[in-house]
C-alpha cells in the first residue's frame, strides 16, 4: 500500500463532498435483466449457437457421439495436413482417453499432451514453446453462449496458452453446456464473491482471432488461432 | 509528431484539406456506424440496457472511494498487488521500477488508453526498456512514430501502401501491401517477443469491485498473450473503470462490443482475477494493478462534467460525430479524440490548453444519442464553453458581438435598429461585390443573405391579403 493511496482517496472524498469513510453504500435495486427463460441445451439454443458461431467465422459442428468426433479429428488432421497436435488435460479429453486413441489413429502426427505436465513456471515456458509450434490444439469447453456463439474456458480446467498459441483450436463441448446468456452462465459457475468459484482466468472466445487494423480489412488469425472450431457432442452428459 | 490540443484549428484545417484522409475517415466511420446499427437493431431492449448501464456507472462514480477500496481488497485477497498513482509520472515510475526488479529489457504491451495517456512507452524507452506494442494497429503506429487516430482503430489514418512501405523500410522485408501478409509478418515477429518477455502490460475495460476481476476486451489475441505468457502481468486502469459487481458484466459486454465494432461479442474477453492459482497450468506468477488518478478526481469534483467518467471507450461517439468524421482523430492533438476527447482533454490538460475543443462540435447531440452509457456529451461541451466564456477566454470580437446581440434581443427598438443597420451594411457590401467580412468567422463561410424586407414589414403589408374576397 503506497503513500498516494490516501491522497487519491481523500481527493475523491473531497470531490464527492464526503467527510470520510463509513458512509453506508447506497444500494440500488436494479432488478433482474430481462433474460430468455430457456432451458440449456434446447434444440433452439443449439441452433442459435451454431448460427452465431458460423457468422463470425467459427466452425461449429454437431457430432452424434464421441466416435464421430474422433473420426472428425482424424479427417480434420488429414485434410489440413496438420503435423503437430496438442491435447489439453480437460476432463472431456481424459474421459475418452483421447490421447491414446489419437496416438493409435494418427501414428504420423506429433502428439503432445498437457496431461501429466508439471505445473511450474519453468514448464510453462517449455510448454509455450511446444504449443507455439502446434498446428492444432484440442480442449474442452465449460460453457457455450448461444447469443453470440461464444465458448467459455477457465484456467482451472485447461491451460490458457493451449487455446491461444496453436494455429487452429478445436473445443469439444456437450449440448447441456449451451446457455442463453452470460448472466445464466455466471449464475451456474458461481461467480458471486461469496461463492469464490471464479478461476484466475475466465476466457470468452468468439470465433477466430481477428483484426481490421489495416484499412478496416477483416483478417482472420491476428495473434491467436486462425481457425476456431467448436464441436458439440451428443450422447454426452 | 507532437501535436497539442491548442493546435486544433490548424490541424483540423490541414486534415480537412486532405482528400485521402477525408475519404478514409468518412468510409471508416460510416462503416462502423452501419455495423453498429445492424447489431443494435437485434436488441429490442437496447434503450433499457443503456439506462441500466448509466445507473450502474452512476452508482460506481458517486461512491467511487468505496468501490475502489473494495476493488483493492478483492485484488489483494486474490493474491494481486495494487498501486495507487496520483499522476502520470508516478504510474510510469512504478512500471519502470517493476521492470528493473524483473530485469526486463523488453515488455509486451496490449492496447491501453490509460498507458497512452501517461506516455508509458516514452517513459520505458527513456529508462532503457523496450516497450513492444502488440496490437497490430499500435504496432504500426509505434513503428511510424505516430499517435492513435481512433480509440478502436489506432492506425485508421494510414493506407496499406504506407504500412507496406513502413514494414519494408523498418524490417527489410520485400514490399507488400496485402493486409493479410502484413498481418502475418507482424504475428510471426511478435511471437518471439511474447515467448521471451518477462512483463506483460494490459489495459482494463472494466474492473469488478466485488471479485477483484479485471476485464480485457479485444479481437486479436495479443492481450490474452500479454496477460497469459509473461511471468508478471501489470494492468493499468483509470479510477473510473471500476464497476460495483461482477454480475454487472453481461450488461456492459453487450453494450461495448455492439457499440464499438457492431460485433455481438469481441473475439476474446479475458476476465482475470489475480495471478495464477495453485494447480493451474499457466498464467502470471504476479499480478499488479495500477489505479490511475491523473486528474480524474478533479473531474469528479465538478458535478456537471462528472458523467464524462462513465465513458467505456467504445468509440461510437467518434464515429457518429460530424466533426470527427471530417477532421479525424489527430486534429484533437490528444490521446482522446472525438466528442469524448473534446470533453476529457480540456478537463485533463486545462481549459486554456484545449480551448478550441469544446467548440469542435455542432452540438447536434448525435454523440449523446449513441453513447451506450448515456453521457450527455453535448451538454458537457456546452458547459465547458460556458466556463470559457465566464473566464473571458473567448476572443474580444466574439464577446463584443455577443454583448450587442444580447442587448438587441432584449430591446425591440434596438432590435429594429440593428436589423435595419445590418440590412444596409449588407446592401453596401453587396454593391461593392463583397460579402460581409467578420474576422475569424467569414474566412470559412459567407454571411447568410438577409431577406429584402424584414418580417415585421412584410407582415404589415401582407397581413390583410388572405381576408380579401
Amino acid at each position: 500500500m503506497n503513500a498516494s493511496r490516501e491522497v487519491v482517496l481523500s481527493r475523491i472524498r473531497r470531490a464527492l463532498l464526503r467527510p470520510g469513510t463509513g458512509h453506508g453504500r447506497e444500494q440500488r435495486s436494479l432488478g433482474k435483466a430481462r433474460s430468455t427463460p430457456e432451458h440449456t441445451g434446447s434444440a433452439h439454443l443449439l441452433e442459435q449457437f451454431q448460427e452465431e458461431s458460423a457468422r463470425v467465422g467459427g466452425e461449429p459442428r454437431l457430432c452424434a457421439d464421441f466416435e464421430e468426433a474422433v473420426e472428425g479429428i482424424q479427417n480434420l488432421v488429414a485434410a489440413a495436413g496438420y503435423r503437430r497436435v496438442a491435447l489439453s488435460d480437460h476432463a472431456i479429453c481424459r474421459r475418452h482417453r483421447l490421447a491414446l486413441r489419437l496416438a493409435e489413429l494418427l501414428p504420423d502426427v506429433n502428439l503432445w499432451s498437457e496431461e501429466g505436465e508439471a505445473h511450474s513456471p519453468g514448464s510453462r515456458r517449455r510448454n509455450a514453446a511446444q504449443l507455439a509450434q502446434a498446428d492444432l490444439s484440442i480442449t474442452g469447453a465449460e460453457f457455450l453462449l448461444a447469443e453470440s456463439g461464444t465458448v467459455l474456458l477457465t484456467s482451472s480446467t485447461s491451460s490458457r496458452q493451449i487455446s491461444l498459441l496453436p494455429t487452429a483450436h478445436l473445443v469439444l463441448a456437450t449440448p447441456d453446456q449451451v446457455y442463453p446468456d452470460l448472466a445464466a452462465i455466471f449464475e451456474q459457475l458461481g461467480t458471486a464473491p461469496e461463492e469464490g468459484r471464479l478461476p484466475a482466468a475466465l476466457t470468452m472466445i468468439t470465433g477466430p482471432s481477428r483484426t481490421a487494423d489495416i484499412e478496416k480489412v477483416l483478417i482472420k488469425g491476428a495473434h491467436g488461432p486462425v481457425r476456431q472450431l467448436t464441436w458439440i457432442i451428443g450422447g454426452e452428459a | 509528431m507532437n501535436r497539442t490540443p491548442s493546435q486544433f484549428k490548424i490541424l483540423a484545417s490541414e486534415n480537412v484539406a486532405d482528400p485521402r484522409l477525408r475519404r478514409t475517415f468518412h468510409s471508416a466511420t460510416h462503416h462502423a456506424l452501419g455495423q453498429r446499427a445492424q447489431s443494435v437493431q437485434l436488441v429490442p431492449e437496447w434503450e433499457d440496457l443503456r439506462e441500466r448501464a448509466h445507473r450502474i456507472k452512476e452508482e460506481a462514480i458517486e461512491h467511487l472511494d468505496l468501490h475502489l477500496e473494495r476493488l483493492e481488497a478483492s485484488v489483494i485477497q486474490r493474491g494481486g498487488r495494487v498501486f495507487w498513482a496520483r499522476d502520470a509520472s508516478e504510474a510510469a515510475g512504478y512500471v519502470v521500477d517493476l521492470c528493473r526488479r524483473l530485469g526486463a529489457s523488453t515488455v509486451v504491451k496490449s492496447k491501453s488508453m490509460a498507458a497512452e495517456e501517461i506516455g508509458l512507452t516514452d517513459a520505458l524507452e527513456a529508462s532503457g526498456v523496450e516497450p513492444v506494442e502488440t496490437d497490430l494497429g499500435e504496432f504500426i503506429i509505434q513503428l511510424a512514430g505516430e499517435t492513435p487516430s481512433h480509440i478502436i482503430a489506432p492506425a485508421l489514418h494510414m493506407t496499406r501502401q504506407q504500412i507496406g512501405g513502413l514494414f519494408q523500410e523498418k524490417f527489410g522485408i520485400p514490399y507488400t501491401d496485402v493486409p493479410s501478409e502484413l498481418c502475418a509478418f507482424a504475428r510471426q515477429r511478435l511471437r518471439q517477443e511474447f515467448l521471451s518477455a518477462r512483463l506483460g502490460i494490459s489495459g482494463v475495460n472494466f474492473a469488478a469491485a466485488d471479485t477483484g476481476t479485471i476485464v480485457v476486451v479485444e479481437n486479436e489475441g495479443n492481450a490474452r498473450l500479454c496477460t497469459s505468457l509473461p511471468r508478471v502481468h501489470l494492468a493499468i486502469m483509470g479510477l473510473e473503470k471500476v464497476i460495483p459487481r461482477f454480475s454487472d458484466l453481461p450488461l456492459f459486454l453487450r453494450l461495448l462490443a455492439r457499440s464499438s465494432t457492431g460485433q455481438r461479442q469481441t473475439s476474446y474477453v479475458s476476465m482475470i482475477s489475480g495471478p495464477r492459482r495453485e494447480g493451474e497450468w499457466d498464467g502470471p506468477e504476479e499480478f499488479h494493478l495500477i489505479l490511475l488518478d491523473n486528474g480524474r478526481s478533479d473531474i469528479l469534483a465538478d458535478p456537471r462534467v462528472r458523467r464524462s467518467l462513465y465513458c467505456i471507450r467504445c468509440g461510437a461517439c467518434l464515429n457518429t460525430c460530424p466533426i470527427y468524421q471530417r477532421v479525424g482523430g489527430h486534429s484533437y492533438g490528444s490521446v482522446y479524440s472525438g466528442p469524448i476527447g473534446a470533453v476529457l482533454t480540456p478537463l485533463f490538460q486545462g481549459l486554456e490548453a484545449a480551448q478550441d475543443l469544446p467548440y469542435a462540435s455542432s452540438l447536434c447531440g448525435s454523440c449523446s444519442n449513441i453513447c451506450p452509457v448515456k453521457i450527455d456529451l453535448h451538454h458537457q461541451l456546452l458547459w465547458l464553453r460556458e466556463k470559457l466564456v465566464a473566464r473571458g477566454s473567448t476572443p474580444w470580437r466574439e464577446r463584443l458581438a455577443m454583448t450587442l446581440y444580447a442587448a438587441g434581443m432584449k430591446d425591440p427598438a434596438l432590435y429594429r435598429m440593428g436589423s435595419a443597420l445590418l440590412r444596409l451594411l449588407l446592401k453596401v457590401a453587396g454593391k461593392s461585390g463583397r460579402s460581409l467580412a467578420i474576422p475569424g468567422w467569414s474566412s470559412t463561410r459567407d454571411f447568410p443573405a438577409l431577406a429584402e424586407t424584414s418580417f415585421k414589414q412584410w407582415w404589415k403589408e401582407n397581413r390583410n391579403q388572405g381576408e380579401e374576397p
